[in-house]
């Protein structure tokens, strides 16, 4: 294919064009060049591979660097860090962030800036509520349980009363291949945002924990790796 | 010392809420109870004391958190990364790991290190590179596989390669391994630039060469650039 406004745009305008900074009469070559929109599409998809390849590809991982700021790691790994540190200006500053953050002895909160909208999480699924067969429903219930899914992730609930008369939410997340990685999970249920409780999932995908008398609570069930599971509103109102 | 094994849960937790409070306010606090209190939420690992940490803790993870010099570049809750750094110190520092704490001092540090590890993991998984633009979030899953199956090191391996100079090296690891504009690389290595015009003219000449190298364009599983119509170019 040629260019068919010659002569054709050259590497730099590309750049340019990329970086957002291509003036009028370049954006309108592109607009009206297969050839050379073509090129454009193609340094624009190398540039996005070799950054994403590489982002951060030899640098310590955050914890990494956490733990050798507390001195938790072994003197190899810490020599190691400490060699990167003199060539990575990035790394440098995660360090010095969180040596200012050891050091600030303040207890005031600074004025709460103004928060955007977060956006996806990443690591966190959703899990939407789906509605049980009736023969799941409990005996002299008119309510089955709570069942939440997420992909291959299906967390089943249900309200009990504790021996000391309060309630108790038993649960037992399903996760298949991947039930080992669940093991030892934390689970939290929120109210209002507010913690109710805290459990560990056995390695079964079972917990229990109480329930607090409101009617609506969160749950989440977070991984060692970080992989959580979360069920916005659970309705537990008798 | 005996004596704070024995004291009931809940009265555990509501004296480590009380000297939290002395602490917060400058007052000279116990840390015993809290210890104890930690000690059974991570080393004996009993739910109910974590949830007295999580709640008698949160609010100060908080003020950690606002106070974190690079929260106000993100875009999430202060709640947010106070539970992730929660859960990661739980994780962390659970079972067999408790033992490497051995003070109030040193957990409620390592707390403190879960917070800005939560800010700084954030900051990175949304880092864009400089020259990205923000088309890359909608490139489709095809892509995203292919650029899982790159290996980085045989990648810079490559690159370094092709730019023999090491300037050359390091002006490339800041734009691709670190994202970083030609203002903060000039920030950062002001003794290796004259400016940011210097830097920005030395990317484009970078660029050039990455984009024309056959291997690296295979390592990117790209095919061969169309060399011809290049090489008719006036400029650049």
């Amino acid at each position: 294919m040629n260019c068919t406004h010659p002569p054709p745009l050259s590497d730099d305008h590309l750049s340019a064009a990329l970086d957002g900074l291509a003036s009028v009469e370049i954006q309108t070559h592109l607009a009206t060049c297969l050839a050379c929109a073509a090129r454009l599409a193609d340094a624009r998809k190398l540039e996005q591979r070799l950054a994403h390849t590489l982002q951060r590809w030899d640098c310590p991982t955050t914890d990494q660097l956490g733990d050798y700021t507390l001195d938790l790691i072994s003197p190899s790994e810490a020599r190691t860090i400490a060699s990167h540190l003199t060539h990575c200006s990035a790394c440098e500053r995660e360090l010095q962030d969180l040596q200012a953050l050891l050091a600030d002895r303040s207890s005031a909160a600074p004025p709460l800036p103004v928060r955007r909208s977060p956006g996806k999480r990443l690591y966190e699924l959703v899990a939407q509520l789906i509605t049980p067969a009736p023969e799941l429903a409990l005996r002299g219930d008119d309510r089955g349980p709570l069942i939440a899914v997420a992909g291959e992730l299906m967390v089943i609930c249900e309200l009990r009363q504790g021996q000391s008369g309060t309630r108790e939410l038993v649960g037992q997340l399903s996760a298949g291949a991947e039930q080992p990685r669940w093991d030892g999970a934390l689970v939290e249920l929120r109210s209002s945002h507010a913690l109710v409780a805290t459990a560990i999932l056995d390695q079964d995908g079972g917990f229990s924990c109480p329930a607090g008398p409101l009617p609506v609570i969160s749950l989440r069930i977070t991984a060692a790796d970080g992989r959580a599971l979360l069920v916005p509103e659970l309705d537990l109102s008798d | 010392m005996a004596g704070v094994y024995e004291i009931p849960l809940a009265d555990l937790a509501q004296q480590c809420a009380e000297e939290t409070d002395k602490y917060r306010v400058r007052q000279q606090s116990e840390q015993l109870f809290c210890f104890e209190l930690m000690r059974r939420a991570l080393a004996e690992d009993v739910p109910e004391a974590f949830t007295y940490i999580y709640r008698i803790y949160e609010p100060q993870v908080l003020t950690w958190v606002y106070r974190h010099a690079r929260f106000i570049e993100t875009d999430e809750t202060a709640e947010y990364f106070a539970g992730s750094a929660l859960r990661s110190f739980y994780f962390r520092t659970h079972g067999p790991h408790f033992a490497a704490f051995p003070s109030l001092a040193h957990l409620l540090a390592y707390i403190k290190r879960c917070v800005h590890t939560a800010i700084a993991q954030y900051l990175r998984d949304h880092a864009q590179p400089a020259s990205i633009s923000l088309e890359i979030i909608g490139d489709s899953g095809q892509n995203a596989d292919l650029d899982a199956g790159l290996r980085a090191a045989e990648v810079w391996a490559r690159i370094v390669e092709v730019l023999p100079d090491q300037r050359d090296q390091l002006l490339a690891r800041c734009a691709l391994v670190l994202g970083m504009r030609p203002q903060q690389t000039y920030h950062d290595y002001p003794d290796q630039w004259s400016g940011e015009r210097e830097i920005s003219v030395a990317l484009y000449r970078i660029r050039r060469t990455l984009r024309r190298d056959p291997q690296l364009r295979q390592l990117a599983g790209l095919g061969d650039s169309d060399d011809g119509l290049i090489e008719q170019s006036h400029v650049g």
